[in-house]
Formats: structure tokens, C-alpha cells, sequence
């Protein structure tokens, strides 16, 4: 045996040399996500805070969650994420699905046509809260001037309770339809051919066809990409503070908006770590589901 | 799959395709045109497609108001987070692609579970620790933290791509003398070599447009672009052409590198969980 091979032999066995190369992500997968998880479950229990003189870490048991319980901006931040989640799904899935038949369906200039709508999605997302914010302003605006045009005249879109929530919304469907548009046409795209020719040697209508063979089949990835995106969407933050900042009022103060202000504006950290409790909760079942359905595909 | 469609909707088609394509497209394109319009032109309704170009607002945010800094610190956060990411996330990768052990399911969770909780939960704790350790406003703490933002990205990746490398050719390069560490390393490594720049390429791109952990960890010495940009909101103005033109230089390089790796950004997006 030369001497450079044994050089590459300072792991003789196989099982060392398998968890000496899982080493170092474990390290930082315990050093930065799981030791932080566990000390923010502790905080939750303790009266924190670099505003609150004499609020340095004593042990306060439910009393933060008796305060979170309680408190009826906690309730509101979640009742509209949930609503957020709940109107932006079906829409990004809906024109997410329209898109990605289209696309599935030209051949010529397909590759261009995807580029062009992926755009969005690969625009940081302060930029994008940036650029709307441009677009939306009430004084030099295009989206106002063009709106009254039409004859709407929207005022200040986002400075006004009824039309800042629509306004966040409109905008997250534009900045992430195309991620569910590529996972579509990616699932559309990887369907075998056999049950269709049987559906056209049986006279079926092209409904018919979308219906009973392309739904089905489909099935799998529109779940999975429903739960990612859902996921995704729930931790909507960059956008809304460019946005709004959570405002006017509170009417854009999802759940992410709240925890940040509670935490970073208030310094309440104690109060803060019981909503990323609850924030947690929620991300860790979505996760669980996520996990399950992936290892069932593979 | 094979549709047959009849040529009016074969135009309507192309049509719509358009139409979404210019909905998609037109946001951006007015940003990049307000960053070399003049003062008058921004401010100007009915809006002005067709302008004299200027580039001042592309000089007085990169000379004279130190925006070079932050594009200087965005480089550094980015590769070297990368670089470390990848150091860290692809041996253990490889690890799971190869050697299954006990306990992988439950390591596998925390990673996809790590990707999926939001940033806000864990800000806190290593705000307290970054503190403790004096790192609160450098770019190391931002590096840190893009380290952990990307690592499950580049193992759910790279994963991946050393499933579809023969183990045969593994096996071969041990009986050839090669120990483990240099099976992996002269042998799949390299096979690997496009999946590893993709996922390299995502890590930079994802870590260049982070925004929550680099707004809470650095400072002004160490703000990155993304950081940096809405600054120029300011209740007495807002520099909406200066805006346009930091954001250009913002993205303008992240859609050219997404562009190489375009086949590889529903991967890494989806964890895998859709293939591409």
C-alpha cells in the first residue's frame, strides 16, 4: 500500500467515517437552530426584557401565556395570517395551475416564457415590498394614476384600513405564483402518457380528461406544494414591513410583524419567546406533514 | 404529454402567455427605468416611458452615500457564508446519500423542520448569545446566520445529486486503494461538480437577498444591500431614484445567476420535494 492511499485511510471504519462527515452541520444544526429553540421555550417562562427596569430573566411561570391568551392583538395577528394563508393558497394555486397548462401546452418559446414569469420570485423581497411601495404611492404612483384612468379613484391604497390588507395580498400572489407554477408544470410535465392515449381511444372530452386523469395523478404534488407554500406564506415578514410596517393600525400585523415588534421595538423578550412558542407550534405541524407526504413519495 | 389543440387556440394560448409574462415583467422594468430617469421624470404625471437616461442616481448612492459599503459587505456575507455552508452541508450530505444510520429520520426532520420555522423564533436566543459573545453587529454574526438559513437547502440539494452517482463507482475507488474520505473525495466529488455550483450559486443568491437575520445582527459598518435599501424611506423624503437604482444593482446579478441555474431553483426551493 503507497503511502498517499493510507493517508486517505485515516477513517479504517466505516460507521466513524459516516458521523465524523455528520459532524460539523449537526454542530451548527445544534449550535443555531436547536439550542435556540429549546433557550426560547425557557425565555417564555421568564420576565425578560431590556425595557421593563428589573426584568432580568426571573422565573414568571404562565404568566406570559396567561398574557398571550389574554391579549387581543395576539388573536387578531393570527386570525389575519390565517386569513392571508387562506385567500393567497387557493389564488396562487388556481393561477398557478392556469400558468402552468399554458406553458405545458407551447412548445415554441417555452423556455423564454418561463423566465420572464418566474421573475418575481427570484426579486429579494424587500425590493419587491420596495417597488410596490413606488408603484402604490398615492402622489407620483402609477398604480393610482392608472386606476383613475378607469375611473377608480383608490386613494391612498396603502394608508387606508379597507385596501392595505388586499393590497399585501394582490402583491404576495404576484411575487410567489410562479414557484407554484414551475412545481405544476414540473408535475405535468413528469405524468405518463399511457392513461391519456387509453382516455382518447375511449372518446373522452378534454374536461373529462383533466378531470379524472390529470387531477388525479397530480394529486401528490398539488398537496405537497399546497403545505410548502402554505408554510411559506405564513412566515410572510420582509414585505409587510417595507409595506406597512404591520399598519394602518394593526390591520397587516400578521403573527411574524407582531413577534418582531414585541421583541425588537418593545424589547419584551420574555412576552416575545411565548409568541414564538406559538409561531413554532404551528410550523412545526405544518413541517410534520410535510415530512410524512415526502417520505410516502419517495 | 401530447396535446393536440387547434391553431385559434394554439394563438389565444400564446396570447395569455404573454399577458402573464408582461404582468410579470412590467413591475421590474418600471424600477429599472426609474433608476435612470432624472428627478423631473420620476415625479412626472402621466408616467414617462420614453426619457433622457441619466446615472446619477447610480452615483450619488454608490460615492456619496457609501451604498459601495454595503455592496462590499453583501459580497463578503454572501461567499463567505456560502463557502462555510457548503464546507459544513456537503460531507454530511454525502453521509446520508451513502451511510444510513439509526436516527436519520429524526436528523432529517430537524433540517426540513430548521427551513420551515420562521426566523422571528429563533432571532431572539441568538441575538442573547451573539451579545454574549460581543459578535452583535459584525459581519460575522450575519455570516453565522446565513450559515444556518442555507445549511438544510444545501443537504435536502446535494442530497440529491450524490443519490443519482452509481454507488458501484464508490465501491470501485475503494478497492482501488482509495480510503473512504478519498472514495468521496476524488471519486463522487467530482461527479457532482454542476450540482455543487448550482447549489452554491442558490446558497449566494438566498443569502444575498436575506433580510430579517442581516436587519437584526449587523450595523451600519456591516448592513447588507438588502438592509441598507429601505433606509432611503425617510419620513422628510424618500429617494425613490436612488431607491431604483441600489435596488437594480440589488438584483440585477441575482437574476443573472438565477438564470444559469434555473433548472435547479425549484429544487432547492421545494427542498426536493418536487423534482425538476
Amino acid at each position: 500500500m503507497t503511502a498517499k492511499s493510507r493517508k486517505g485511510q485515516w477513517l479504517h471504519s466505516k460507521k466513524a467515517f459516516s458521523i465524523a462527515l455528520r459532524i460539523p452541520a449537526l454542530i451548527v444544526l445544534i449550535g443555531l437552530f436547536l439550542i435556540p429553540i429549546i433557550w426560547m421555550f425557557n425565555i417564555s417562562f421568564r420576565n425578560l426584557s431590556f425595557a421593563i427596569p428589573g426584568a432580568t430573566g426571573q422565573w414568571a411561570g404562565l404568566e406570559n401565556y396567561r398574557e398571550m391568551w389574554i391579549s387581543a392583538d395576539f388573536w387578531y395577528s393570527i386570525r389575519i395570517t390565517l386569513i392571508f394563508v387562506a385567500i393567497v393558497i387557493p389564488s396562487q394555486l388556481f393561477l398557478g395551475f392556469v400558468i402552468a397548462l399554458f406553458l405545458d401546452r407551447v412548445v415554441r418559446g417555452r423556455r423564454i416564457f418561463t423566465t420572464a414569469i418566474i421573475t418575481p420570485m427570484l426579486i429579494a423581497p424587500v425590493v419587491v415590498g420596495l417597488m410596490w411601495l413606488f408603484m402604490l404611492n398615492y402622489d407620483v404612483g402609477i398604480v393610482p394614476y392608472y386606476l383613475k384612468m378607469f375611473g377608480l379613484d383608490v386613494g391612498n391604497i396603502l394608508g387606508n384600513v379597507k385596501t392595505a390588507f388586499p393590497a399585501i395580498i394582490v402583491i404576495e400572489i404576484w411575487h410567489w405564483t410562479p414557484l407554484l407554477a414551475l412545481m405544476i408544470l414540473s408535475g405535468l410535465q413528469a405524468l405518463p402518457n399511457d392513461p391519456y392515449e387509453a382516455a382518447i381511444v375511449d372518446g373522452a372530452s378534454r374536461f373529462q380528461v383533466f378531470r379524472f386523469i390529470t387531477l388525479p395523478l397530480l394529486r401528490p404534488v398539488i398537496i405537497i406544494a399546497v403545505i410548502l407554500r402554505g408554510i411559506d406564506v405564513f412566515k410572510i415578514f420582509d414585505e409587510i414591513f417595507v409595506l406597512t410596517g404591520g399598519g394602518p393600525g394593526k390591520t397587516t400585523e400578521v403573527i411574524n410583524m407582531l413577534a418582531f415588534k414585541i421583541n425588537f421595538v418593545f424589547w419584551n423578550m420574555g412576552q416575545g419567546a411565548t409568541i414564538g412558542v406559538a409561531i413554532f407550534l404551528i410550523a412545526f405541524i405544518g413541517t410534520i406533514f410535510l415530512f410524512l407526504l415526502m417520505r410516502e413519495k419517495e | 404529454m401530447k396535446v393536440y389543440i387547434s391553431k385559434p387556440e394554439k394563438y389565444l394560448t400564446y396570447f395569455l402567455l404573454i399577458l402573464i409574462a408582461v404582468a410579470a415583467v412590467l413591475p421590474y422594468i418600471w424600477m429599472i427605468l426609474t433608476s435612470i430617469k432624472m428627478r423631473v421624470d420620476i415625479f412626472t404625471l402621466p408616467p414617462k416611458w420614453v426619457f433622457k437616461p441619466t446615472f446619477s442616481h447610480y452615483k450619488v448612492a454608490f460615492i456619496e452615500k457609501g451604498f459601495s459599503l454595503n455592496l462590499f459587505n453583501t459580497l463578503i456575507i454572501s461567499v463567505a457564508s456560502t463557502i462555510i455552508v457548503m464546507l459544513v452541508g456537503v460531507p454530511s450530505a454525502y453521509a446520508f446519500s451513502r451511510f444510513k444510520l439509526r436516527g436519520d429520520t429524526y436528523t432529517f426532520f430537524s433540517f426540513l423542520l430548521s427551513r420551515m420555522t420562521p426566523i422571528i423564533v429563533v432571532a431572539v436566543p441568538i441575538y442573547l448569545l451573539m451579545r454574549s459573545y460581543h459578535l452583535l453587529g459584525t459581519r460575522i454574526a450575519v455570516i453565522l446566520t446565513h450559515i444556518i438559513y442555507n445549511l438544510s437547502y444545501v443537504i435536502w440539494m446535494m442530497k440529491g445529486f450524490f443519490d443519482v452517482v452509481p454507488k458501484d463507482l464508490d465501491e470501485a475507488a475503494l478497492i482501488d486503494g482509495n480510503g473512504f474520505f478519498g472514495a468521496f473525495i476524488r471519486v463522487t466529488l467530482p461527479l457532482t461538480a454542476p450540482g455543487l455550483a448550482s447549489t452554491a450559486i442558490f446558497c449566494l443568491v438566498m443569502s444575498w437577498n436575506e433580510f430579517l437575520y442581516a436587519f437584526i445582527f449587523s450595523s451600519r459598518a456591516s448592513q447588507t444591500l438588502a438592509v441598507a435599501i429601505p433606509a432611503l424611506v425617510t419620513p422628510r423624503g424618500t429617494f425613490w431614484g436612488q431607491i431604483a437604482a441600489v435596488a437594480a444593482v440589488t438584483t440585477v446579478p441575482v437574476l443573472v445567476f438565477s438564470f444559469i441555474i434555473q433548472k435547479y431553483m425549484i429544487k432547492g426551493l421545494t427542498m426536493g420535494a418536487v423534482k425538476s
